[in-house]
């Protein structure tokens, strides 16, 4: 038996390791063209920031992949087909496979701005970015950053850390417009309005990048007027990495389709991490949610799928818990008001500089998101997770939610059990 | 508990012996307990619970993150300073109760209402009852007792701004505590109003709590003690110096043997008189025995053994394994220190507690209830049950395990002056010398947390190598008698100069002073040095410690010394970790408040260096040789 | 036979939280009380005592649960298998503080202290290790040896459901146990 997998970060790590659990004989091949040094790619943000040496986001050593007996192929995979059970390097190797897991990802969304500088837009997602962004770091210096998702955030607050004042141009109204509701949105907005060495520029969005004259680089905004700049860079978000799979057959959509076991349309093939399109718990929809606990997850169920273990799939969900301005802001499941239509918004009365806003879908929490709110995220996402009932929670709690304890309880089935005899 | 080696629990033979005894006949001792305790709750080793009122029971959680204050709003340190205040007035109140039954017995031989009891040293009797102002001249010896008794009463109500005895206290203390508001007005006063302190919603303030809890203390040391102890002499004898024995050597396999236990002589010197009886010797005869053996335990062990030389059988944690010896028939009881388990263990043997004050019974234990009126009766009645119970006794489970050791005893105040000629000058030249550094008093408990008799042995070994003499009190005594330190020979043990006094004079380097109302007698010693001197107490070249101290009672006598002006070093740590600002100001603060501290050492070698510092700081500071 | 694990009877638990003062105590420095408490950085338990209906008290701590959620979300792999057998332990010199781990744990076990073996870190994740120190010399873990009613034991967890099993067999023979 012979299991490949495509992709070897957070998806494809965690499948590797799992497929060997499952299988101690078969061969595993992982296809990826760097898959050393073996790092996690979300620490990027805490190197740029300095509260990390960039060595320090190496996790593991070559010997991750000897251990496991995992044979590396270190190239691009090109092309796909199913009916023969082939995979096609980019160097025109072929390579036969029993099961195929698809974990090569996504990449940055590029920005639709023209210019001849356009090419020194800066993304944020590896390594290469980071050293690229570092390489253009001068402290003193201007930078715009484009995009107000988290992405955006992060490189905007590094950037400050590193000493250069930046502009953030985000296209929407109010940043985190996708991750937040309005109310935690516009508050992110206005921290980072006052925040000294950052221009919040909204609605706007960047037409071109140019050589700058007193800078590098000069961007024109859709407004009228332009910046000088040191650097540019963007998080627009991602897009899962279809482009070469386009030819070979498999239903897809933004991504790869999976159904609950993580099959693709061909059952020798699974996919899982940010190319996986599968099953998402609150809009029983399939979803692409990019996040690391999504990838390490997926691939380890799409794993045991692969191995003949009948291991279902709990679903995709959204989820973001990070520090803001001092505070601790978190969401989960569906809390922008794009996907929030028709739902019941349930804000409840914190302690005071708190907010926590729940999102019920007739009588099912759907989503929440929260600032310094006395539940932490994992109570939140996992009351989501199993569809918490609006009528389990007890009234005075959404008046005055101090604790996560009626998130928590899954009723008094447990406590029978304990007490049983 | 069954894989401790013997050894880790006690240095004493006799003790090892009895503990394996006591695993094959089955019984359990406070070891036992102990180890079905672990662990303790931490909470309360900090001092940081309150039960004082049903808003609770709180805790203030040390690592931060839980409670912070009870419900009342009271903080780590004010639960920690109540805590102790009440620990204080309780060791206060037990000695002091002690005292009073003292004064109440004075009264009624004063007011002829009992014939069991008499004045047996007039001589001290009348040279009190001068000292505390009376004009006993001419006066008959009973219409002083009363005199002196209704004099003594007054202590412990609210009627005088002072106790009787402040006058022993030197001048420059007794500014100090003035100054400070903690002289010892009365002793029930005071401990009523730490109760009253202590309740939810009066004293909030932690140096506030602590200050009143030394004065209670002082209303102990300076007052409830100190008239239990004089009183005592006056009633049963003024001790001189004499020779007796030690450990669980002293009961006689062939003998009728009961064990006096508990505080105060009421009852003991009564038992004492019962055993001589010729009509009870008989009848112990007639029922197979040689004779009848009285031995002692803990502190009225001490009182007989200082009074009357009678032997001591062992101290605190050998209460339990000396009934587990098979050997004895009666352990009579009154009050303090009886552990409950007494009356389980003496009932796998043939033995019998007897308990005799309404204050204090013990559920499955044999009542006789003594008064001034019926005491010998009584005490006859006790002996008369051992006698019965010699005949059940199962001579197949005897086992005394060892030969008793040799001690002297009787050191008291008066007969220590006598010995030195009269006055304490002899004292002072040798001290000034160098020839005695200084003096240590080695005082306290056995504690089953520690090995037993280790900590209490080896700071006496430390302390005499360095020429300090060292006066010893409680279950101390029996530490050290056992371990030879209570004879002159053990002069050989002692450094140069200490050993050359002692064999000049023929007396040992460490002096049996009594039981622990009588660390009294010690108070009284300081006082009259520093007046001699013209010093406070804090200047002397003097020091206390408790190495093993387990009751609320010997956390007072610290107390009481430390607010003397005595450094006392503690063997185990009292329950006030939890807060920092008591802690500080145990360990640091009140040296500038009082001019001494209490220390936190178990260890003998690194307690004795705290000791020697000290002495040696206020050596110099006198201008003596370091 | 499987490895022995703590087992909580929540319906014996007193909420006297002597466990974790004893589980604070026993991931210090010095490891007794009385100097535990003046650390520069205190310790912090692992276990905690939620309270629940009528205030009954419920004992609440870490599963080590395989696969671990909070292992997968862990993107420094901080939280590692590698330690102790069959535990999941944090390892605080690769802990960034950022709180995925807490996200993804479903009983809420995790919390956030600055810890004293990684002190320039404002916080780390801070969760039950299953005293694997104390284990490896015979000891059994703190929180076990602190609990005087017996809610928290360490035993194979199959002979603890035995004795559930047990107690069912009474309880549907309509005998209370």
């Amino acid at each position: 038996m012979r299991y490949v997998v495509v992709g070897l970060h957070a998806a494809g790590r965690s499948a590797c390791a799992w497929l060997r659990k499952a299988d101690k004989t078969a061969e595993i091949v992982g296809v990826d063209p760097a898959p050393m040094p073996l790092y996690s790619r979300p620490l990027i943000s805490y190197a740029l920031a300095g509260e990390m040496a960039p060595e320090a986001m190496t996790v593991a050593g070559e010997d991750f992949w000897t251990n496991l007996g995992v044979r590396l192929v270190k190239e691009k995979a090109a092309f796909l087909d199913p009916e023969r059970g082939k995979l096609t390097l980019a160097s025109g190797e072929e390579l036969a496979y029993d099961r195929l897991l698809l974990a090569c990802g996504a990449r940055p969304r590029s920005v639709e701005a023209g210019g001849s500088m356009s090419g020194e837009i800066c993304f944020f997602r590896a390594r290469h970015d980071l050293d690229r962004i570092l390489a253009r770091v001068n402290p003193g210096g201007i930078a715009a950053v484009l995009g107000g998702g988290l992405v955006g955030f992060k490189l905007t607050m590094g950037l400050l850390k590193r000493g250069m004042t930046v502009t953030l141009i985000v296209a929407s109204p109010r940043p985190l417009s996708l991750n937040v509701d309005e109310h935690v949105g516009s508050w992110v907005g206005g921290r980072l309005a006052n925040t000294p060495g950052v221009t919040l520029l909204t609605s706007t969005s960047v037409t071109s990048v140019e050589k700058g004259t007193s800078h590098p680089l000069r961007v024109a905004l859709d407004k009228g007027g332009s910046l000088e700049v040191d650097l540019v860079a963007a998080g627009k978000g991602v897009v899962p990495e279809t482009g070469w799979l386009s030819g070979s057959g498999l239903e897809l959509d933004y991504g790869i389709l999976a159904d609950h076991f993580l099959r693709t349309s061909d059952e020798r093939i699974h996919v899982a991490g940010d190319l996986a399109q599968a099953p998402d718990v609150v809009s029983g929809d399939r979803q692409v949610n990019a996040i690391w606990p999504m990838a390490v997850e997926q691939g380890r169920v799409a794993a045991l799928n692969m191995a003949g273990v009948r291991t279902p799939y709990g679903g995709t969900m959204a989820m973001n818990s990070i520090p803001v301005f001092g505070s601790q802001m978190i969401s989960v499941g569906a809390v922008n008001p794009a996907l929030t239509k028709g739902c019941d918004l349930v804000t409840a009365d914190g302690p005071r500089g708190s907010y926590l806003k729940l999102v019920f879908r007739g009588d099912r929490l759907v989503g929440a998101v929260g600032l310094d709110a006395p539940p932490r995220l994992g109570e939140l996402a996992f009351a989501v997770r199993r569809g918490l009932r609006r009528r389990d929670l007890p009234d005075w709690w959404l008046h005055n939610p101090k604790s996560a304890a009626p998130l928590a309880a899954p009723g008094p089935s447990l406590a029978r059990n304990a007490f049983l005899g | 508990m069954a894989k401790k080696d013997l050894s880790e629990f006690s240095i004493c033979k006799d003790a090892q012996a009895m503990i394996a005894k006591a695993r094959e006949d089955g019984v359990e001792t406070a070891w036992d307990r102990l180890q079905e305790q672990q662990p303790q709750c931490g909470f309360c080793e900090l001092g940081l619970s309150c039960r004082n009122c049903i808003m609770g029971p709180c805790r203030i959680d040390p690592f931060g993150d839980g409670p912070k204050l009870g419900v009342c709003g009271a903080d780590a340190d004010v639960i920690v300073a109540r805590n102790f205040g009440r620990m204080i007035a309780a060791g206060a109140a037990s000695h002091s109760d002690h005292g009073r039954d003292l004064v109440e017995t004075l009264h009624a031989v004063g007011s002829g209402t009992t014939t069991d009891y008499a004045v047996r040293d007039e001589a001290k009797l009348r040279r009190i009852a001068g000292e505390v102002g009376l004009d006993e001249s001419g006066k008959g010896v009973n219409a002083v007792a009363l005199a002196l008794a209704n004099h003594f009463y007054e202590d412990f109500g609210c009627r005088r701004s002072s106790v009787s005895f402040i006058g022993r206290v030197p001048a420059k203390r007794r500014e100090l505590w003035d100054k400070l508001d903690i002289t010892p007005r009365a002793i029930d006063r005071e401990v009523v109003e730490m109760m009253h302190r202590t309740h939810m919603g009066v004293d909030n303030d932690a140096v506030n709590l602590c200050l009143h809890a030394a004065r209670v203390s002082l209303a102990d040391g300076w007052a409830g003690s100190m008239i239990a102890t004089e009183v005592s002499d006056i009633l049963f004898g003024t001790p001189v110096p004499r020779t007796s024995t030690v450990n669980l050597g002293v009961l006689k396999a062939d003998h009728v043997n009961i064990l006096v236990h508990g505080h105060s002589p009421i009852v003991s010197e009564m038992i004492l008189a019962a055993v001589h009886d010729p009509g009870l010797l008989a009848k112990a005869k007639a029922a197979g025995a040689q004779g009848i053996n009285l031995a002692g335990l803990c502190c009225t062990g001490n009182e007989l053994l200082m009074r009357q030389g009678i032997p001591m059988a062992g101290n605190h944690l050998m209460t339990e394994l000396a009934l587990v010896t098979g050997a004895v028939e009666v352990v009579v009881v009154d009050y303090q220190c009886i552990m409950p388990s007494l009356v389980t263990v003496a009932g796998c043997y043939h033995s019998r507690i007897v308990t005799t004050s309404p204050k204090a019974k013990f559920t499955g234990a044999t009542h006789i209830e003594f008064n001034v009126r019926n005491a010998r009766q009584k005490a006859v009645e006790v002996v008369e049950l051992a006698i019965e119970r010699f005949k059940a006794r199962d001579q197949g489970r005897v086992d005394v395990p060892v030969e008793p050791v040799d001690i002297m005893t009787g050191f008291s105040n008066e007969a220590v002056l006598a010995a030195l000629g009269g006055t304490a000058a002899p004292l002072i030249d040798a001290i000034k010398a160098g020839k005695i550094r200084g003096a240590v008093a080695v005082v306290g408990c056995n504690n089953p947390k520690v090995k037993q008799d280790y900590q209490n042995s080896n700071l006496i070994r430390e302390c005499i190598k360095r020429d300090l003499l060292v006066l010893v009190t409680g279950c101390v005594t029996v530490s050290a008698g056992k371990q030879g330190l209570l004879m002159p020979s053990a002069a050989d043990l002692a450094g140069p100069g200490l050993s050359e006094v002692c064999k000049a004079l023929g007396i040992p380097p460490v002096l049996h002073v009594g039981s622990c109302v009588d660390n009294a007698r010690i108070m009284q010693l300081c006082g009259m040095l520093a007046t001699a001197l013209g010093v406070d107490i804090s200047d002397l070249p003097v020091a206390a410690a408790a190495p093993e101290w387990y009751s609320e009672k010997a956390a007072t006598i610290g107390l009481y010394a430390v607010a003397s002006g005595v450094f006392t070093v503690l063997g185990l740590a009292p329950p006030i970790l939890g807060s920092k600002v008591v802690t500080d100001l145990a360990v640091s603060g009140l040296e500038g408040v009082v001019g001494a501290t209490f220390a936190v050492e178990g260890d003998p070698v690194k307690a004795a260096e705290l000791i020697d510092a000290r002495i040696r700081a206020k050596r110099t500071a006198l201008g003596l040789t370091p | 036979m499987l490895k022995k694990t703590v087992i909580v009877r929540p319906e014996l638990c007193v909420g006297c939280m002597q466990c974790m003062i004893r589980c604070a105590e026993a991931h210090s420095r010095t490891k007794t009380l009385a100097s535990a408490i003046r650390e520069e950085i205190l310790a912090k338990p692992r276990i905690h005592i939620g309270v629940g209906p009528e205030l009954k008290p419920f004992p609440n701590k870490c599963r080590h649960c395989e696969p671990a959620p909070c292992q997968e979300a862990c993107m420094p792999w901080a939280i590692r298998s590698d330690i102790a057998e069959g535990l999941k332990i944090v390892d605080p010199a690769r802990c960034i503080g950022c709180g995925m781990c807490a996200m993804a744990c479903p009983y809420y076990v995790i919390r956030y202290y600055r810890d004293a073996n990684a002190p320039e870190r404002p916080g780390v994740a801070v969760k039950c290790d299953g005293c694997h120190e104390r284990v490896a010399v015979g000891l059994v873990p703190a929180c076990v040896e602190a609990c005087k009613v017996g809610a928290l034991t360490f035993e194979d967890v199959n002979l603890y459901l035995k004795e559930g099993t047990n107690r069912l067999a009474n309880a549907a023979y309509g005998v209370r146990s």
